[in-house]
């Protein structure tokens, strides 16, 4: 029973492999397996498109936005779970309000705004990596979940000892803090590699296809003028971004797993 | 009253539903009392405030006076140097951004607000003169509406926030006198500094998360909201046009019974929950199961099976999404037109054409599905994070009652679940409204409605994917796409109440600790 | 090497909830403190201000002499052991001993010394390098001690340190705890709800009770001489036997005649602290006994000291050492279940529930516990006779809850015979001062006894024309002033004498004395005692004035009444460290005893510096002459020897306040702040 649900499970993954390795063109094959088997859409895709620089785009923008928002991430839950000051009630509530918005609703007024800051650029990586970290902070809530459950009198033990509360946060919390810290990064790494969105917003207009991410660039092979022609190279690119990602996820699953079930069932 | 054997009401079992609605409906009738009591304290805290205003200015010294009409002075005369500048940079940088900038925004802004009207003064037209380099009128540049309700929220905010750091300074500068009387030395910059990693930590943690979310989350969400009630859309672009306040106006087409649009946003609103609501108790209960079989003593291999299933979480969805729908493509539409994989395969085996992304129904189901094979691993990873915490002892008293396992499923493993990822599920039923990404990927919206057309929505549009074509696509309609995201949030925001009532009643956040 | 004072210290939550009131405490040096109380009291509240965790609303706490309200926590050089141990989970056990010298910059090799020394000293050299989640509770809990003991902190906190361990580990952890506190020389302050665990550490221990302190005493005399039901039903298990009961004296013989219908009858002798009108027969008492002084009823027995009661077997506890036997006094079965009722009873009072309030709501029971010999033979149902000790009995006002038989009487009750100008008592006669001659009319001028309440330092030694004999002294040291207790017999009747200085009187001694008159009372006849105390409402206030050398300064008054006195410099200082610039806004009660003031007459125009008040009453007590004196509507008490003017009612007079002999208290929250 199990055996014949993974197998159903990695059907379409399994297909996506194998039709990177299709020599024949066109969008649809009438067979599962390729007919005749190659390497050329790989070397196509390395040497005919875009590819290598989109996925250089969306590596460099996938590890600045990750490392900003990780910071975030975790400044915020940390001064929210454990420091009391007077603002600290209604910027959460203020923070879970904003949070229930639709994401991309802003984005028109978003588009704006880096027009205005960045006249030169804006369609640009800087954008990108200013849209997904700036708004970092409303994500705090799994984060703080985990803060929640270290102990206080760990703080207070430290700051009897001397610590200020930088210190306690450096020296004590954020060692202990590992699986959330690594869950926040796997997070906010993987998120530029998978959104379209606002990539699709920002990127779309400018006229350099090689200032792309891959998922932007790979959606466009996928446009009906395209994909006779880019199908097999799709698919081999696909496998080049979702094996590392896959890689990595696989070997963090813990850590996610811990994440997932600790921010669920705390509601 | 804590004391259940003092109670003398007998025990009447309710179901959880009947008691989460009861809490919720108690919630609901507690709600304005605890507003009015809420309000009443800001309002007294407010008019106490308006009162220390008021009073400190005529307790005060010559300073302390005089740093009401000019922020800083009072620091600087009590030896609170840096502090004194900085207030005084603030004001002197307000002034200049107000003269120079803010003032002529804020007034365009309001100036036809409450009455609806133009959104700026003047349109972009021809002039009378010929340019004769370009061969054409001179055009002149007029207003541009949205940068008026752009700028003219950020000018708001920014005197709003003048305005509390003005009260700051006078109440500060009044406690620096009052303390330098009862012969107390101020704090200077270097323990203002000292604190930032001390006792104002959490200045130091949150300023930088909180400038952007102000910049690139507060000020664009309140622009947009804004534009809900304008005619901002295709026929009033920006900068050729402007656009009007018109009010609620919008939001009455939206929600109109008559009108086509009305009737558009009922079908969408009617899918978007319908869609929610299988998706979510599908993948959960699916995702149950399959926990179960995976973690049943005997199996071998968990770890293995686990990791398959989690593969489809780790590939990117655009990814996966992207081939499936080219598997359940249908190449032209009839019979014998070959298309994707699965397709052919249907029709090879049942003689039946796969009508994906050509019927609206045959869509919606193959959407469902494939959302099974994105989300069950979801939840399978969950659940069994969840299941074995059940203690162990329910299910040994079960067997030595003699339970089977079906009963012992439905009546310890399911509403220890149900209890413990109540507001899991309904987490996840509001991520479901805003599916963005299996709708868009999978089907684009498509198939095509006449019906729906006209307003830009296709056969399985949720409203979130409405939204996007609506905000980027070819007819843009930015106020419309507005109305769809206040709408979306208010469906949120209620939703988000019965999580926060039923989990604020289960515990506290303190008794974590 | 540290002493703490504690003043005034308040905990409110929300400006509404205190959870801890008016903590008053002197520790000196070296002392082991043990803070006891049930969960909720405010013990661990109190301890975490010390320890600067928590704020402290109001009150002062010094660390040897130094106020340290505003210090950080990690200032203040106190160490803290935590209830979970608090154990850096990411260091080794040496890193997290090292981490506060660490923190302090100390050099690496002095680090290395004082944590090996800490290690050798508990036994925890070899762990030194594992991480805590591979040690053993009672591992963890010598690393947390280690952790503290390294930094040679002036003082010790400890927050229920061994509530995680199991009972043997307990025990073992007590006696070494109470060992390092005798090798390192430090103050403990020690939290816990375990009273055995108070009664075998502390040398002095603090009950508290819904953030009260209800008493402050050495483990000794909070057994034996409880102030209250609370503490008597806190310290000592199995709990105390309580059992309501009236009071009447006969002669020298009081019977105590128990609710549930037993009498026991004792010597007046050993009552002698109780005040007799507790003895009328029919106001309400609760006798305590310790299950330790009710033992099976043996033949022989001396009937002075024993008294005999009946009692009915529920419930049989062979312990191996002790057998406690649970039952009901009388021989009929009650008809209410005895087992569940005696279980109950006999569970501590920190338990939970209604219990934990320290009022057994099973006042009215009649059950018992007796402690009696581990071959003691005996079976539910059984009637047995029960030995209670008399000279054991703890007596608690049923109203008040509070003792009356306290360790240190501080008020004699005796008979005495007002006659007209005089007053008899005890074969002693002593003239009254003119201030109770006119009001010591009787309804009816026989020379009926009546009841002469006399409080203990209301009776001086030394001169006047009383004649005592000292029968016992007795020294008493709290809070480091010493102050002495005489047991005196004046013609055959026991007074108690209290004096703030260290004995001067032997055993034996005839000693003269004299009254206090303005500090008895004798109800019946109408004569009350003087009040203790005035209160004044009123701010502080400032006022901007020019210096003799021309400068703008402020002054600042203490508004009594819209009467403005100048603040002393030193009486500032305490209310602005304690209150800051909100002692402006603050409605305040300045409350001060009459020897406080200082009277003076009038001769100029009021100046700031005293209040400007008019006699309107004198009260000549004979020793010392009080007025009753209007100010502003108010009147206050304050002595006044009129040698100044001839007309001395009706003067006008200025009164100085002494202003370290006074007490201000914030009128809106009320919280005592000085």
């Amino acid at each position: 029973m199990l055996t014949v649900l993974s197998v159903l499970w990695l059907i379409p993954l399994f297909y996506l492999l194998v039709q990177s390795f299709r020599g024949e063109p066109g969008a649809w094959s009438p067979t599962f397996f390729p007919r005749t088997w190659t390497l050329d859409n790989y070397r196509r895709l390395f040497t005919e498109t875009d590819f290598p620089r989109w996925y250089g785009n969306t590596l460099l923008i996938a590890v600045v936005s990750c490392a900003i928002t990780t910071l975030f991430v975790l400044a915020v839950s940390y001064a929210f779970s454990r420091i009391r000051f007077p603002a600290r009630k209604p910027l959460m509530n203020v923070m879970l309000i904003l949070g229930m918005f639709p994401g991309f609703m802003s984005m028109s007024a978003v588009y704006f705004l880096l027009k205005i800051l960045l006249p030169n650029n804006y369609q640009s990586h800087v954008s990108l990596i200013i849209v997904y970290s700036a708004g970092a902070a409303l994500s705090y809530y799994i984060a703080k979940g985990f803060f929640d459950t270290v102990p206080k009198s760990l703080d207070e033990a430290a700051r009897m000892d001397g610590a200020s509360r930088a210190l306690v946060f450096r020296r004590i919390i954020l060692p202990l803090s590992k699986p959330i810290i690594i869950y926040t990064v796997l997070i906010n790494f993987i998120a530029p590699w998978c959104d379209y969105i606002f990539v699709s917003y920002i990127l779309s207009g400018v006229p350099d296809t090689g200032m792309y991410t891959v998922s932007l660039g790979m959606f466009r092979w996928l446009e009906r003028e395209m994909v006779q022609q880019y199908f097999t190279t799709f698919c081999a690119a696909a496998v080049v971004v979702a094996v590392p990602i896959t890689l990595l996820f696989m070997w963090l699953q813990k850590y996610y797993v811990q994440g997932v079930t600790g921010g669920a069932v705390k509601g | 009253m804590n004391n259940p054997t003092n109670q003398n009401f007998p025990y009447v079992p309710q179901s959880p539903l009947v008691r989460l609605g009861r809490s919720f409906i108690a919630t609901l009738k507690a709600a304005p009392q605890k507003a009015a009591s809420r309000a009443t304290g800001v309002f007294h805290s407010a008019a106490a405030k308006v009162r220390g205003f008021f009073k400190s200015f005529a307790d005060g010294d010559a300073a302390t006076k005089a740093s009401y009409l000019i922020m800083g002075l009072g620091h600087l005369r009590r030896g609170q140097i840096a502090r004194g500048v900085i207030y005084l940079l603030l004001q002197v940088l307000f002034i200049l951004y107000m003269v120079t900038f803010g003032g002529r925004f804020l007034g365009m802004f309001f100036e036809n607000f409450f009455t609806g009207g133009n959104v700026g003064r003047v349109e972009t037209h021809i002039s009378g003169e010929w340019d004769p380099e370009l061969g054409e009128y001179v055009k002149i540049a007029g207003d541009n509406s949205f940068h008026i309700v752009l700028y003219g929220i950020l000018t708001v905010f920014v005197v709003l926030f003048f305005v509390l750091t003005y009260l700051r300074s006078v109440r500060e500068s009044y406690a620096l006198e009052q303390a330098a009387i009862i012969g107390r030395r101020p704090d200077g910059i270097r323990k203002d500094i000292a604190l930032l990693s001390d006792s104002k930590f959490h200045v130091t943690l949150l300023s930088l998360p909180m400038v952007g979310l102000f910049f690139f989350t507060i000020i664009p969400l309140a622009t947009m909201i804004l534009i809900a009630f304008t005619s901002y859309d295709a026929n009033h672009e920006v900068p050729e046009h402007l656009f009007q306040w018109v009010g609620f106006q919008n939001f009455g087409d939206m929600l109109s019974g008559g009108s086509s649009l009305g009737a558009t946003f009922r079908r969408v609103l009617i899918w978007t929950l319908t869609w929610a609501f299988f998706s979510t108790f599908t993948n959960y209960f699916i995702g149950m199961l399959l926990a179960l079989l995976i973690n049943k003593k005997g199996i071998r291999l968990k770890k293995l099976y686990r990791t398959l299933f989690v593969a489809t979480i780790a590939v990117p969805q655009f990814v996966s999404l992207l081939i499936l729908s080219k598997m359940l493509d249908t190449g032209g539409g009839t019979l014998g037109s070959g298309g994707g994989i699965i397709t052919q395969l249907i029709e090879n085996v049942f003689g039946y054409h796969l009508q994906f992304g050509l019927d609206i129904l045959t869509t919606r189901i193959c959407i469902i599905l494939v959302n099974l094979w994105i989300g069950v691993p979801y939840s399978m990873l969950l659940c069994s994070g969840i299941l074995m915490n059940i203690p162990e002892d329910l299910y040994e008293s079960a067997r030595i009652d003699r339970t089977g396992p079906v009963r012992r499923f439905l009546k310890i493993t399911l509403p220890y679940m149900l209890f413990v990822t109540g507001p899991y599920l309904i987490t996840q039923f509001i991520g479901n409204l805003n599916n963005f990404n299996v709708i868009f990927l999978l089907s684009g919206g498509g198939p095509g409605d006449l019906s729906l057309y006209t307003n830009g929505a296709k056969g399985t549009d949720l409203l979130i994917t409405w939204l996007y074509k609506l905000s980027l696509g070819a007819d843009r309609n930015y106020k419309l796409a507005s109305v769809i995201g206040i709408l979306v949030f208010l469906i949120s925001a209620i939703l988000s109440l019965v999580v926060y009532n039923r989990s604020s009643a289960v515990k506290g956040e303190e008794h974590f600790q | 090497m540290a002493s703490l004072s504690l003043k005034h210290i308040y905990k409110v939550y929300d400006g509404t909830t205190k959870a801890v009131n008016d903590f008053n405490m002197e520790i000196r040096d070296k002392e082991f403190i043990v803070f006891v109380g049930p969960s909720g009291c405010g013990k661990s509240t109190t301890l975490r201000m010390i320890a600067g965790l928590e704020d402290i609303s109001a009150g002062e706490l010094r660390i040897d002499g130094d106020i340290v309200n505003d210090v950080e926590p990690g200032d203040r050089n106190i160490a803290m052991v935590f209830q979970n141990y608090a154990l850096y989970p990411h260091m080794t056990v040496y890193e997290n001993m090292a981490f506060a010298l660490k923190t302090a910059k100390v050099p690496k090799d002095i680090i290395h010394q004082k944590v090996t020394e800490a290690a050798r000293i508990l036994g925890i050299t070899e762990y030194l390098e594992r991480k805590p989640k591979a040690l053993s509770g009672g591992q963890r809990q010598r690393v947390a001690l280690g952790r503290a003991i390294v930094r040679s902190p002036k003082v010790f906190l400890l927050d229920e340190p061994l509530s995680n361990l199991d009972a043997k580990l307990r025990a073992a952890m007590r006696a070494e705890i109470t060992r390092l506190h005798e090798r390192l020389g430090t103050t403990f302050i020690y939290v816990t709800h375990d009273q055995v665990e108070a009664m075998t550490m502390g040398s002095r221990i603090v009950v508290m009770r819904g953030g009260f302190v209800q008493q402050i005493d050495t483990p000794k005399n909070l057994y034996n001489h409880p102030a209250n039901l609370f503490v008597a039903g806190f310290i000592g298990t199995p709990r105390m036997n309580f059992w309501p009961a009236t009071l009447r004296r006969e002669g020298n013989a009081v019977h105590v005649k128990l609710d549930s219908g037993s009498t026991l009858t004792i010597d007046y002798a050993i009552l002698n602290h109780v005040q007799p009108r507790y003895m009328d027969g029919n106001h309400p008492v609760i006798v305590g006994v310790r299950p330790d002084n009710v033992i099976p009823w043996r033949a022989g027995m001396d009937p002075a000291e024993w008294a005999r009661l009946p009692v009915t077997v529920t419930v049989v506890e062979a312990l191996g050492g002790e057998t406690l036997v649970y039952g009901h006094i009388g021989v009929a079965v009650p008809d209410h279940d005895p087992i569940g009722e005696a279980a109950e009873s006999t569970q501590p009072a920190n338990s939970g529930g209604k219990s934990e309030a320290g009022t057994p709501d099973r006042i009215t029971s009649d059950t018992i516990i007796i402690k009696a010999p581990a071959d003691y033979e005996a079976h539910r149902g059984d009637v047995v006779d029960a030995a209670v000790s008399l000279k054991k009995l703890h007596l608690f006002d049923r109203e008040t809850e509070a003792s009356i038989k306290p360790r240190i009487p501080t008020e004699n009750v005796c008979l005495c015979t007002p006659e007209g100008n005089a007053l008899s008592f005890a074969g002693q006669r002593f003239p009254l001062p003119p201030a109770l001659c006119g009001v010591s009319s009787p309804p009816k001028r026989e020379t009926a006894p009546a009841e002469l309440s006399l409080p203990a330092d209301a009776i001086l030694l030394g001169t006047g024309m009383g004649r005592a004999k000292v029968e016992e002294t007795e020294l008493l040291d709290a809070d480091g002033s010493p102050r002495t207790l005489y047991r005196l017999t004046v013609g055959g009747v026991t007074l108690f004498a209290l004096e703030t200085a260290p004995p001067r009187y032997g055993v034996g001694d005839a000693v003269p004395f004299d009254l206090d008159f303005s500090r008895i009372a004798v109800e019946s006849h109408g004569i009350k005692p003087l009040r203790v105390e005035n209160a004044l409402e009123g701010r502080f206030t400032k006022e901007k004035e020019t210096d003799d050398r021309g400068r703008r300064v402020y002054r600042f008054y203490l508004d009594m009444l819209d009467q403005p006195v100048s603040a002393e410099e030193s009486l500032c200082e305490k209310l602005f460290s304690c209150k800051g610039t909100a002692i402006f806004r603050t409605p305040l009660s300045y409350r001060f005893p009459p020897d406080a003031v200082t009277v003076t007459p009038r001769q100029r125009e009021p100046d700031k510096t005293a209040l400007p008040g008019r006699v309107t009453r004198l009260l000549d007590y004979g020793r010392v002459t009080y007025a009753e004196i209007d100010v502003g509507g108010k009147t206050v008490i304050a002595p006044y020897d009129g040698k100044a003017g001839e007309s001395r009612e009706n003067a006008a007079v200025s009164l100085v306040i002494d202003q370290t002999k006074l007490t201000v208290v914030d009128r809106e929250a009320d919280i005592v702040i000085v």
